[in-house]
């Protein structure tokens, strides 16, 4: 039995099956195909002129009821109905202008196009599809996540179609390329790979579509999915791949040079490849003055680092080194942790772990609840536990520092792997103190050192571009006016941002 | 990944049979368990043993109870280290020497135990250079700790307070073990404040209010609290003070000093020194006046500066004669005089100890008294 579930051997290679159904494009095989499933709706329809029979058939709730009597039924009842299956698309297409009609010969096209929202018509002479798929989709909102004062007020949507019509409000450039891909052996899910042409470099489109045609899986349901598939380094902990759902920072990603992805059923769009600098960077660093965002950006590198050391370089000066702490300070934590039974990396430790179990607690409980609960948990069972002297006031104090610094990243992957590595550095600090830190902080600089993305390190622009200095967004953001280069990193087909 | 976990536990695996034990990685010390000490003081011991009597501070007291008083710990050993590390021992907790931020010492411990005893905070890791030092002049050094420690205050805040007030009267100055051991290097002398205890309205506190001097690590003397001064505006320490002098017409003023500047001016004959002048400029304000004189007259004030060069300078050139009588060049002049004439440094090293005790020592003062509050003034003017 391993950690992950039972062990079992070698899986053997199972290549996708071409012809899923097989046998002749009739409308007994598509019901036999159909045939456990509620939504299948069918129906005969007799031309008035003619007395020809025809047969149709459709997924409820995919179709739009509307268009299917209007542009199909109606037509094919009253309607100059002509022998042959050509005459036919060419009425039905003829009736109605958007309306697109493809003849299919095979079951599996047949199916497809059912489940897309589709109605197939049998007639005699073969068989035709009509696009009647209903468009319910969600409207285009003000972002939820990437709050941004100034802002755009649009996000992306989980309509691929509304999206990229979302880039290209954004970015009205000719040179936009999208492409589409279909993956899923199941789920059939397009998407989208988005590109300038003459700007992004050829290899990493290449790349990217090579890495998507590669990809064999039965459902893209997940943004997970799709990174852990294609951008994900196995074993790594930290994203390499920005998603965004806003439609700005989206296109300042593909002005960069980068590829962007989006998916069908996910309102966000993917920005490849991804380096670290890039997962602190937020939507309004572009939006305020550049010394602002500069101390901002600034600022979210020390959260950064208060948040993974913090608790680990507390327990390494309270049990290895007190005579690092200034005297003042080490008498008052004396004093605060008079009574309390546990040593200090248990403390730490313990904290934490509350700590993780009452955001997580938050998340999966409806929003009003989860309030109540990180109330409860984090002041009434805080203060509660203070005073019992199960815990210090100051190891509370370092956690929730810790804690609450981490809720300035802008990314939420990017912290949950800091959350990963703090309990790492706090582990190695319990055992070696300040040499235990500084040996996971090693072990995680060799681990970020070792990762790339689509042939970027991930440490640009710290520790890459063969030392050339970065124009634009490092740690203290430039003026945009001096900003006269992309990145280099990127090896972008067109390096001249600005005159 | 799983080669790297397959590498991971290859690595623990070999670390096993490295043969390195527990005492591979650092041993823990949680802070719950240890006892900050922050004050050390040496007296001598019977037989050449020394006594280190080691102070905590006052540990407040939980939810509203009463403060405990510090902890005081004592052992007489063969030396310093042996002493503390007894201590260590006591109780179930570990006693740090980590925080120990002064160190008072009996000045009659080096003569009667012999050597130098400051060679163990030197060496430990642990320890600090930037230890204030205290020279305790009558009594034991322990009894200061004992004495001064209650139950709302430790020596340790004490002895804060009264590094923090020096400057005040400017009779004294805090001599860390660094600067200390510096003088030493530099010509065998260096100065300490003098530490003791007073009693005020029934209760015993601890002050210093003059400095004294060691030659080659043994108590040499004690300064007054005019020399100490004198040694402060000399050696740049100075930075307030009070001064009273008394006008012609009989009255009394009181002089805050607000600053000192020194250059000295050496006298060379050839390649020989054969002179030294203080060129002191001092600023002070009129605090308080008792009498008849009118401040703002300009007679008035050229005699206030007359006064008060004229006091310090009589100050200062008692404290050079002192100096050059004792042999004793606690003040460092040939230090100060190889930074301002750094061609000459090699020659002074080599024939300061001739020279010294044949040099004129003579002490300028310009003094100003810049400025005054007169509420009544101000008044008349309004």
């Amino acid at each position: 039995m391993g950690f992950f579930g039972q062990r079992r051997g070698s899986t053997p290679h199972h290549p996708v099956q071409e012809t899923q159904f097989s046998g002749e494009p009739t409308f007994a095989n598509v019901e036999q195909i159909f045939s456990g499933c509620a939504d299948f709706a069918a129906r005969t329809v007799v031309s008035a002129r003619t007395g020809e029979q025809f047969r149709l058939c459709w997924l409820d709730g995919m179709v739009k009821s509307e268009r299917l009597n209007d542009y199909v039924i109606r037509p094919l009842a009253a309607g100059p109905v002509r022998e042959g299956i050509e005459e036919l698309r060419q009425v039905l297409e003829g009736g109605v202008w958007n309306l697109n009609v493809q003849r299919q010969t095979t079951l599996d096209d047949i199916a497809e196009q059912l489940v897309a929202g589709s109605a197939a018509v049998f007639c005699a002479a073969g068989v035709l599809t009509c696009d009647v798929g209903t468009e319910e989709k969600r409207s285009v909102q003000a972002p939820e996540d990437e709050v941004a004062a100034k802002g755009a007020k649009d996000s992306f949507v989980e309509s691929l179609r509304t999206n990229t019509s979302l880039l290209r409000r954004h970015l009205r450039s000719p040179h936009i390329q999208i492409q589409e891909f279909t993956v899923g052996r199941e789920s059939r899910t397009p998407v989208d790979v988005v590109w300038m042409e003459g700007l992004t470099n050829r290899k990493l489109v290449e790349d990217v579509r090579r890495r998507l045609e590669q990809m064999d899986i039965d459902g893209l349901l997940s943004t997970g999915d799709f990174e852990e598939y294609v951008a994900q380094r196995k074993g790594a902990t930290f994203p390499q791949m920005v998603f965004t759902e806003r439609p700005d920072r989206f296109c300042r990603g593909i002005l960069d040079g980068r590829v962007g992805v989006f998916i069908e059923g996910i309102p966000l769009g993917g920005l490849l490849p991804g380096n670290i600098a890039q997962f602190l960077q937020a939507p309004q660093d572009q939006m305020y003055h550049w010394i602002i965002s500069g101390a901002l950006l600034t600022l979210r590198y020390l959260c950064l680092l208060t948040t993974l050391l913090l608790p680990g370089f507390y327990i390494a000066v309270a049990s290895f080194h007190f005579e690092m702490i200034p005297t003042k300070l080490a008498m008052s934590i004396i004093a605060s942790k008079q009574n309390v039974p546990f040593a200090t990396p248990f403390e730490v430790l313990l904290l934490l772990l509350a700590f993780e179990i009452l955001q997580e607690a938050g998340l999966r409980l409806p929003k009003t609840i989860g309030q109540t609960v990180s109330i409860i948990g984090g002041l009434v069972v805080g203060q509660a536990a203070v005073d019992a002297k199960i815990l210090s006031p100051a190891v509370v104090i370092v956690v929730a520092a810790a804690g609450i610094a981490g809720f300035t990243l802008p990314n939420q992957d990017l912290a949950n792997a800091l959350r990963i590595w703090r309990f790492l550095v706090a582990l190695a600090a319990s055992a070696a103190g300040l040499f235990g830190v500084v040996t996971a902080l090693a072990a995680l600089v060799c681990h970020l050192a070792g990762m790339e993305s689509f042939g970027l390190a991930y440490l640009t622009p710290f520790a890459a571009d063969a030392g050339q200095q970065v124009e634009g967004h490092a740690v203290f953001r430039q003026p945009i006016p001096e900003v006269k280069m992309r990145e280099l990193s990127l090896k972008p087909e067109n390096r001249r941002r600005q005159k | 990944m799983k080669q790297a976990i397959y590498t991971f536990f290859l690595t623990i695996f070999c670390a096993t049979l490295t043969g390195c034990s527990s005492t591979f990685l650092p041993e823990s010390r949680d802070i719950t368990n240890v006892q900050l000490m922050r004050t050390l003081a040496l007296d001598p011991g019977e037989e050449a043993r020394v006594v280190v009597t080691a102070a905590g501070e006052v540990q407040p007291g939980d939810e509203g109870a009463e403060a405990q008083p510090p902890t005081i710990l004592s052992w007489e050993a063969p030396t310093v280290f042996s002493a503390c590390l007894t201590m260590q021992t006591y109780g179930d907790g570990c006693v740090s020497y980590g925080h120990v931020s002064q160190c008072l010492i009996s000045a009659d411990l080096p003569e009667r135990v012999g050597g130098y005893l400051l060679d163990f905070i030197e060496r430990d890791f642990e320890m600090r250079m930037d230890i204030d030092l205290y020279a305790v002049t009558e009594g034991r050094a322990s009894d200061l700790l004992t004495e001064t420690a209650s139950g709302s205050q430790s020596a340790t805040q004490r002895l804060e307070s009264v590094a923090r007030d020096l400057s005040l009267t400017s009779q004294g100055w805090p001599v860390t073990l660094r600067d200390f051991l510096i003088d030493l290097a530099d010509n065998g002398c260096a100065l300490l404040p003098v530490a003791a205890l007073q009693e005020e309205e029934g209760e015993t506190t601890l002050a210093c209010d003059h400095m004294c001097w060691f030659r080659e690590e043994q108590f040499g003397g004690e300064l007054s609290g005019e020399q100490s001064r004198a040694a402060a505006i000399l050696s740049g320490q100075a930075k307030s003070g009070a001064v009273e002098a008394n006008l012609s017409d009989g009255s009394l003023v009181g002089l805050r000093l607000t600053d000192a500047e020194v250059r000295w001016q050496p006298l060379w004959e050839g390649d020989t020194l054969v002179g030294v002048t203080a060129q002191v400029s001092v600023t002070a304000d009129l605090a308080e006046l008792r009498g008849d004189a009118d401040p703002y007259e300009p007679s008035v004030q050229e005699e206030l500066n007359r006064c008060l060069a004229q006091t310090l300078e009589e100050q200062l050139q008692e404290l050079l004669t002192f100096s050059q009588r004792e042999q004793a060049d606690f003040l460092h002049l040939r230090r100060r005089l190889g930074v301002q004439c750094p061609a000459r440094s090699g020659v002074l090293q080599e024939h300061w100890e001739e020279w010294f005790s044949q040099l004129t020592l003579t002490a300028q003062v310009e003094a100003t008294v810049e400025r005054s509050y007169d509420v009544n003034r101000a008044e008349v003017s309004a």
